[in-house]
């Protein structure tokens, strides 16, 4: 060590007119105040900026010079070899010229930063900041950054003295690892990667400011005065570690985007298709927010790399998939024949502007709707083309829903708070065209129609008021619920029926009316905090999940015709989807959330046959 | 006792040239070698492998028995070093160089140093970079002696120096090695001036160590041999009454014949004088500098 301190003490001494010329520039910051000109800023707030403009000046024009003048001209010159003469180390000799460079550096910033905070000046983003990151964090990263600077600057000087064919190789280098860094990076954000994305990056800045670093020390130390020896030591050292950063980015990039359904390990979340077996299943894997199609009968899976609020969507029989690519647009159309095993996932031709604020397969897959920037537009897979477009006017607030009546008609819900426009879009005459309207809406939370677009069930203020109406017209049919309630969950069931869960002061109660709104039963459920209706199991029976004052879920099964409810599992709470109504007894009947939704279970509450399909179940 | 600088088949290339072929010699302890060779013969690169700072394309250089490349950092305690080009960091005085050496030597002699930059005369206050030539290598010389070095490595410490300067710096050399017996690498084109100190010699050419021997036995088989030759009739002329030398150089003069012979002997002289026409030969000891030219100097054989 005393070679190293010997030499930043004297690399110090050579350049102590820095610390001079901080002091006497000291002095502008707090004469900045009284310059014209200052837009009406305060003069704390002054004083701080031009301090800090000088100070980060003063760091950053120290490491670029001394980074490419304190060791690559020495050893150009061969004037290095006044230290390689001493019974200094190669690491002293290059360490301590670093660290003499980083000492004048926060030295000359601190110098012309004290007079300006002795008159008040604060750091400007102090108030953003929190005080770990502003006397820890930034202060690293700044050092870091310097350090990175000074490293980066040698190198590039290194190689331009040596004047060998070497560099050209570092050039060429240099672009293929920036192209090997950007490929990884950039296909991390297309899954949604955006943890991973930030571990590779932060990583591999690391990894490279290291490289850095040690090349710049095996430049020095083994290549002492000869130049081209320098530059190939800092080249080997350099490319071979950036090489295995760029290696290691791009494994880590693949390992989690190579990521499998039965890698999902939390915060699951499930939508089946109507019929079959096929469903969407999301949650963590490797760090990252995973989206599956996922047949729960074959475990045959594709990874659809879309943005976490558009996600694939799947015909009603099961038969199709669809799904925009989540990339920097524009976006490209994907689709998948599920019914058929041999066939893999292809992009279309089709390419969206955006991700759209509505995304609808047809009953059988053929034709998708989508809607983006207000513009509603009808596809036809098969064609690949876009079957007709017809711009819809949107208001501030609106939310719009829509599904096939058939295959070519598309029917839309667009909803406001106190408004609910009913509009049809015909493909064959190619018109957009309203059918009806629901008056007298009140502070609409939610709606929800049932699979033929028939229906519609509206749930608004006060006390969560649950109404139906007829889905083409917007006529009132019936009133399923007006009394006082903490909430109502309406459900169409499979068989046309609907299922209303209701928490008020009485309890849980779940109601059952006929496909015209007329009561048919109540039903006391177990107490607990929140109900959740999955599908019909059987005829006319129901699972139902109840949850405690925590996080914990049963399973009960309330059958509608013996109006009898048992309990059937703990530690179970069914997958729903408001809008898909699974046919009776079909496998999305029979799909539950495990344990703090860390796993997807196939429960069959008939026979108590429990199957874990993904995650840590029970 | 381990020798203090051994070079073992030393080769040096900087791409398809080649500096040192296969060059091999050992220095022995309290003895000063000499390594001479004309510009571009490989001395430099020699030196600097030898100083650890360069690594040899094959063979390997020892300092004190270990390797020079790997085990620098320690050979350098025991090693002073004056440079070919005396350099310094530009704005350090000489005392300021002499505090830095203090710090990283384990014996500093800073007042020793102090009093050799009052002989030589240089100003202590000066920076390094606003001194003449002859000054910096006073400096250099003086930092190179203030860890009283077990050896010396000199390259071309005399390049640029005027006589005062020169002299000086034998003084000191000649000092060093009266008093502690220090071993001496030089390499230099001052011949003269080393003469009189070198125990051993070496001469490089194009690479190739093509002489490696005791001064003494260089001197004494090296003589100049002058005649006049009544063989021929032009007298400057000469035939074969040379055959019995190994003639290095031969050169025609007004008055005869004067030819550096490099396996001289008395017996062989004396048969040589009494070949009929050879008038008035006599031989002479030959200054180092003359060994070298006849060496390594372009001119070579019997020819006229």
């Amino acid at each position: 060590m005393k070679g190293f301190f010997a030499i930043t003490r004297r690399e110090i001494a050579e350049r102590r007119l820095l610390f001079a010329a901080a002091a006497f520039t000291s002095l502008i910051p707090l004469i900045a105040p009284f310059v014209p000109g200052n837009g009406g800023a305060s003069a704390v707030d002054v004083r701080g900026w031009t301090a800090l403009l000088i100070s980060f000046a003063f760091a950053a024009g120290i490491s670029i010079g001394l980074g490419g003048t304190m060791c690559a001209p020495s050893i150009a010159s061969r004037r290095i070899g006044f230290d390689f003469a001493r019974p200094v180390s190669g690491i002293a000799i290059w360490g301590g010229r670093m660290a003499a460079a980083m000492l004048l550096a926060v030295a000359t910033a601190t110098i012309v930063w004290i007079p300006a905070r002795l008159a008040g000046a604060t750091l400007p983003w102090k108030d953003f900041l929190t005080e770990r990151e502003v006397s820890l964090t930034w202060p690293l990263l700044a050092l870091g950054a310097l350090v990175v600077v000074f490293c980066l600057l040698h190198a590039v000087t290194l190689a331009l003295r040596s004047r060998s064919a070497l560099t050209g190789l570092d050039a060429v280098l240099a672009v293929a690892a920036w192209l090997g860094v950007s490929a990884a990076l950039s296909r991390l954000p297309l899954f949604m990667a955006a943890v991973p994305f930030q571990r590779a990056a932060v990583g591999f800045a690391i990894a490279a400011g290291a490289a850095l670093v040690a090349a710049g020390y095996a430049s020095v130390a083994h290549g002492r005065t000869d130049i081209r020896a320098a530059h190939r030591a800092l080249s080997l050292v350099l490319w071979t570690a950036i090489g295995a950063g760029v290696i290691g980015v791009n494994a880590y990039a693949s390992w989690v985007m190579s990521a499998k359904p039965a890698d999902l390990e939390r915060d699951f979340w499930a939508s089946p298709a109507s019929a079959g077996t096929w469903i969407q299943v999301e949650g963590w894997a490797r760090g990252a927010r995973a989206t599956f199609l996922y047949d729960t009968a074959t475990e045959r899976f594709a990874r659809t790399p879309t943005i976490d609020w558009r996600g694939p969507v799947i015909s009603a029989n099961g038969s199709r998939a669809a799904w925009i690519q989540a990339n920097g647009g524009p976006f490209p159309l994907w689709t998948w024949r599920l019914d058929d095993p041999k066939v893999e996932p292809a992009r279309t031709r089709l390419l969206l502007d955006g991700y759209g604020s509505l995304m609808e397969l047809s009953a059988d897959g053929s034709r998708l709707a989508t809607m983006e920037a207000g513009l509603l537009s009808i596809h036809d897979l098969a064609s690949e083309k876009v079957l007709v477009s017809a711009r819809l006017p949107t208001r501030e607030r609106q939310s719009v829903r829509g599904l096939f009546i058939d295959n070519d008609r598309f029917r839309i819900f667009r909803t406001d708070e106190k408004t609910f426009d009913i509009l049809e879009l015909d493909a064959p005459s190619r018109t957009l065209r309203s059918i009806g309207r629901i008056e007298g809406l009140n502070g609409l939370r939610f709606f929800v129609a049932d699979p033929t677009g028939g229906r519609i069930i509206a749930v608004d203020e006060p006390n969560r008021r649950t109404r139906l109406f007829d889905g083409r017209s917007g006529a009132f049919l019936a009133t399923l619920g007006d009394a006082p309630a903490d909430s109502r969950w309406p459900r169409f069931l499979s068989g046309s029926r609907i299922a209303v869960t209701e928490r008020s002061d009485a309890g849980l109660r779940l109601r059952l009316y006929g496909p015209d709104g007329a009561a048919l039963t109540t039903i006391p459920l177990p107490p607990g905090r929140s109900a959740v209706t999955g599908g019909e199991v059987a005829p006319g029976q129901l699972a139902v999940g109840i949850g405690d004052e925590g996080t914990h879920y049963k399973a009960w099964l309330v059958d509608f015709e013996a109006h009898s409810v048992r309990k059937v599992a703990d530690e179970l709470w069914p997958v729903r989807s408001l809008w898909t109504s699974p046919d009776i007894g079909s496998p999305a009947t029979k799909l539950f959330y495990g344990p703090g939704q860390r796993s997807l279970v196939h429960f069959d509450p008939l026979t108590g046959k429990r199957r874990v399909l993904l995650g840590t179940g029970p | 006792m381990t020798e203090p600088i051994r070079i073992e088949g030393l080769t040096v290339r900087y791409g398809r040239s080649t500096a040192c072929r296969d060059v091999s010699l050992c220095v022995a302890p309290g003895s000063v070698y000499a390594l001479l060779g004309r510009n571009g013969a490989g001395k430099s690169s020699l030196v600097r492998c030898l100083l650890g700072e360069q690594k040899p394309s094959a063979g390997r250089t020892l300092l004190f028995g270990a390797d020079a490349w790997a085990t620098r950092k320690a050979a350098m305690a025991r090693i002073g070093i004056v440079p070919e080009e005396p350099d310094a960091p530009p704005g350090m005085t000489a005392r300021e160089l002499s505090d830095f050496c203090r710090r990283i030597y384990p014996r500093w002699d800073a007042a020793a140093v102090m009093a050799r930059l009052q002989r030589f005369g240089v100003p202590p206050k000066t920076p390094f970079g606003r001194l003449s030539k002859g000054q910096k290598g006073e400096v250099m010389l003086a930092l190179a002696l203030g860890h009283a070095p077990e050896a010396l490595i000199l390259d071309d410490p005399t390049l640029g120096l005027d006589v005062v300067a020169r002299s000086a710096l034998y003084e000191e050399i000649v000092g060093e090695l009266a008093d502690r017996g220090t071993t001496v690498f030089v390499t230099t084109h001052d011949l003269a001036g080393f003469e009189g100190i070198v125990t051993r010699v070496g001469i490089l050419k194009e690479g190739k160590l093509i002489l490696d021997e005791e001064m003494e036995a260089l001197k004494a088989r090296f003589r100049r041999i002058r005649y006049a030759n009544r063989l021929t009739d032009t007298r400057t002329a000469f035939g074969t009454e040379l055959d019995a030398f190994h003639a290095e150089r031969v050169r025609v003069r007004g008055w005869g014949i004067e030819a550096i012979v490099s396996n001289f002997d008395d017996a062989v002289f004396e048969r040589f004088r009494a070949i009929d026409g050879v008038d008035d030969a006599s031989a002479e000891a030959v200054p180092l500098e003359e060994i070298f030219l006849a060496v390594a100097g372009e001119e070579k054989g019997a020819g006229q």
